[in-house]
């Protein structure tokens, strides 16, 4: 074979190779073809486009990271994910889920006790409350300067209560929460109180199939269950 | 008595199921799971999985299968909002005594008393248990 064919076989493999990974990109889009309301479509100019197809490509992104977080307990599987990153990732995550504030925004008075003196390492710091640690780790490490009256949650508190920022808690939060509320309840083998303590779904073998099962939380009610629940004919609303 | 973690029963069609509830705890609360893959019926209810809250539940229930077919059945409990089952030290023993079947079961608790105590009574003859 020439060399000429041989370039030439090289060039068109490739381009076989791309066309086809492109069609299977197109194909297996699951936006594809979805119908928008006119109400809904992005404007036509440039700028919007482009920060919509960014928000899109973050929500994607955040949707993959959450259901590795369900999964796995991390939002990634690379070696080198530290816990750092996995911060700023749901830091990020539950950015997406604050809505914008458009206008003006009403700050709630605080009294503030005057600094009247030099501080030195080790003083102290003024005008910080105890709860400020919890609504630290609440919030991923953002440190709310909004002091507003909600508080941060606390196990035993109700899954579905607004995060320390007054926004209403990611999927991911409501599931570890819900799971954090189980862990101190009686009868869960050792290995699933630990992975309830980590705010982990709890798993099983179902001895009827043999198949490994995870626990789930309905989103809406905050409720735990193994799915699949029975019919109770003796509940007043059945 | 062998202890496994559910019982499975032949039944025939329109076979009554008396389910008899002689000793429940009440803490968790205990209850019964009849599974089929055809509906059972209870009163007016027809489910393929029924429950039967040793709470809220008389302490005879009948139950009504409409085919012939296996017939599941394990203990469950409350835990908060979550209907638990086969965690922990859960298991059930059987007591096949030829007529009816007695069931032994203890939740998850590691409590060595069985927390709910019931016998199934057939109007027909079913097979031999299994399970597992």
């Amino acid at each position: 074979m020439s060399p000429d064919r041989i370039i030439y076989s090289f060039v068109l493999g490739w381009v076989v190779l791309l066309a086809v990974l492109i069609a299977l990109d197109w194909l297996g889009n699951p936006n594809r073809g979805t119908f928008r309301p006119k109400g809904d479509r992005p404007p036509r100019d440039r700028g919007t486009r482009r920060s919509t197809r960014a928000r899109r490509r973050l929500e994607e992104d955040a949707a993959v990271r959450a259901a590795l977080r369900d999964a796995y307990g991390a939002s990634s599987l690379r070696f080198t994910w530290t816990s750092e990153h996995e911060r700023r990732a749901r830091l990020l995550d539950d950015a997406l889920v604050v809505e914008e504030r458009l206008g003006t925004v009403d700050v709630a008075s605080r009294e503030v006790d005057p600094i009247d003196h030099t501080l030195v390492i080790g003083d102290p710091l003024p005008n910080i409350d105890e709860r400020i640690d919890e609504r630290i780790d609440e919030s991923g490490g953002d440190v709310p300067t909004d002091p507003s009256p909600a508080r941060g949650w606390s196990t035993g508190d109700d899954p579905l209560a607004p995060t320390a920022r007054g926004s209403a808690p990611t999927p991911s939060t409501v599931r570890r929460r819900a799971w954090k509320n189980h862990a101190d309840h009686r009868g869960w083998s050792a290995q699933n109180r630990a992975r309830l303590a980590a705010g982990k779904a709890p798993r099983r073998q179902n001895p009827m199939t043999g198949e490994d099962e995870r626990a789930v939380i309905d989103l809406d009610t905050g409720r735990a269950s193994w799915g699949g629940d029975p019919v109770d004919p003796f509940e007043p609303h059945s | 008595m062998t202890a496994q973690q559910y019982v499975v029963v032949g039944t025939a069609a329109d076979t009554t199921i008396r389910v008899t509830r002689s000793h429940a705890a009440t803490s968790p609360p205990q209850g019964l799971v009849l599974d089929a893959d055809h509906p059972l019926t209870i009163g007016r209810i027809e489910a393929t999985r029924i429950v039967i809250w040793a709470d809220t539940a008389p302490d005879t229930t009948a139950v009504t299968t409409t085919c012939a077919g296996d017939l599941r059945v394990w203990n469950v409990w409350r835990d908060g909002d979550l209907i638990q089952a086969w965690e922990g030290e859960a298991r059930l023993s059987v007591d096949d005594d030829g007529d009816d079947l007695g069931l032994s079961c203890h939740d998850g608790h590691g409590d060595p008393e069985p927390s709910l105590v019931v016998r199934l009574g057939f109007d027909r003859a079913w097979t031999q248990p299994a399970g597992g």
